[in-house]
């Protein structure tokens, strides 16, 4: 009997109910985890710590004996407590380390006894939204990269709008494409490398060579992939002539490019005079800031 | 006497087990050790080079989306390094195809790494200073070599990487 009443008598784990807003979240996504302590021996332990675990590790507060002040959580009055915390940073490591779970408990002070039941809660498990890649018109690789980088731009014909019909039929795809930098004096900066319309025009020289338009630049020809993808591969620093001293037009050198442009075309623009219609050509939608 | 056969039989069985785990396992040999010191000195062919997109990596996006072979796109299989001496020395790369390449052509060489930290290939040349992480270990005698390039953001994350691989010249 005596035996029996000590059974009785031994405290559980509590078994609160929780909240996570957003209710579906990334491991990027900065979340809140609430519980209410009501009816749980928790609810009268004072100060509760949140306690988390994953396959990435034990993360920041991986101390579970010790009471520690960054797992600290917030109390909301009337036995709720919170805490906030994105889960790259609390695990100290990247989304796909971190996986699709993560799991976690709530605990009071465990001054008075390291792991007791009566202490903490049962563990809770719950689901991470896998960061989802989407297909886009307009792609560049990689996603951050310097001027002094290999950088790939993409155009994913399947996916234009319908009206880009001249666009979607060409076979043959081109860039117009210019640059806003910073020369090492503080002042700003405009290139082109091509000029946009043919002909070349001589009166329109400030910004560009001189030397050809877009049509006769086979260096601003796309590649075709395969499957309606066409790149563009270049290192800006080298292709917009940084430092070349062979025309005062070239960005002197120690320039910064501050954003690139990329216009993917047909080879002849329907904007320019002699052509017709506007549906094969694409807006300056296309422009990509340095870091 | 049929459980003294069953008995037998089974005292037998045992027997036999256990003279059987008594017998000295025979290992295969683990081979030659990885040398990452031998493993550079000498002349390399690049044979692939990959460009890695680490932000792509770590989200766990599709490969197609991760990486992109560069070797189809730039001249890369004409790059040669060359790494004088024997845990230091001069380095020669020849770049007869003018692929973009993201260190001095020409320096020394020194394996350095911390004590608990990974050792890497310093490049420097003048002022200038570039390190190649070992992509992949090899022996010595796969004549083979990985080394990388990597980019970090001003808080030492990686945002992209230069993987090249070698074959002896």
């Amino acid at each position: 009997m005596i035996l029996l009443s000590i059974g009785l008598a031994k405290a559980q784990k509590s078994n609160p109910k929780y909240t996570i807003s957003p209710a579906k979240f990334t491991a990027e996504d900065a979340i809140t985890i609430t519980v209410d302590l009501t009816g749980t021996t928790l609810a009268t332990k004072g100060q509760i710590y949140i306690y988390a675990f994953n396959q990435a590790g034990p993360g920041l507060y991986n101390d579970f004996c010790a009471d520690q002040s960054g797992a600290k959580m917030t109390n909301e009055g009337s036995n709720k407590w919170s805490f906030k915390l994105t889960l790259t940073n609390y695990f100290n490591a990247t989304p796909a380390k971190i996986g699709t779970t993560f799991g976690f408990l709530f605990k009071a002070s465990q001054a008075s006894g390291c792991g007791q039941d009566a202490n903490q809660s049962v563990d809770f498990s719950t689901t991470i939204e896998s960061l989802v890649f989407s297909p886009s018109v307009f792609r560049v690789f990689p996603n951050k990269f310097t001027q002094d980088d290999i950088v790939t731009f993409y155009m994913d014909k399947n996916l234009l709008d319908p009206s880009k019909t001249a666009l979607k039929s060409a076979t043959e795809i081109y860039v117009f494409t210019d640059i806003d930098y910073i020369k090492p004096d503080g002042t700003g900066g405009y290139f082109q490398i091509s000029q946009f319309c043919e002909p070349v025009s001589t009166t329109d020289g400030n910004y560009y060579t001189g030397q050809t338009t877009v049509a006769d630049n086979l260096a601003l020809k796309a590649k075709d992939e395969g499957n309606g993808l066409f790149a563009w591969t270049i290192v800006p620093s080298k292709f917009f002539k940084i430092g070349d001293t062979t025309s005062p037009k070239f960005p002197p050198a120690g320039s910064k490019i501050t954003k690139i442009k990329v216009h993917f075309r047909t080879r002849l623009s329907p904007y320019c005079p002699g052509t017709v219609g506007d549906a094969g050509s694409l807006g300056d939608n296309f422009g990509i800031p340095f870091q | 006497m049929k459980n003294l056969k069953t008995l037998f039989f089974t005292f037998a069985i045992l027997t036999s087990i256990a003279l059987q785990s008594c017998e000295k396992i025979k290992y295969a040999d683990v081979g030659e050790a990885i040398s990452l010191q031998e493993n550079i000195k000498g002349t390399w062919k690049v044979s692939t080079a990959t460009q890695i997109d680490n932000d792509a990596v770590n989200k766990n996006f599709p490969l197609a989306v991760q990486k992109l072979d560069l070797t189809s796109r730039f001249p890369y299989s004409t790059v040669v390094f060359a790494f004088n001496g024997e845990s230091t020395g001069n380095y020669t790369i020849t770049n007869a195809g003018g692929a973009p390449l993201f260190f001095p052509l020409t320096g020394t060489w020194s394996l350095d790494g911390t004590k608990n930290g990974p050792v890497r290939v310093k490049l420097v040349s003048g002022t200038q200073i570039a390190f190649l992480d070992f992509a992949k270990a090899y022996r010595a005698s796969d004549n083979k070599l990985s080394l990388k390039f990597s980019r970090a953001d001003s808080d030492g994350k990686v945002f992209l990487s230069y993987e090249f691989n070698f074959n002896r010249n």
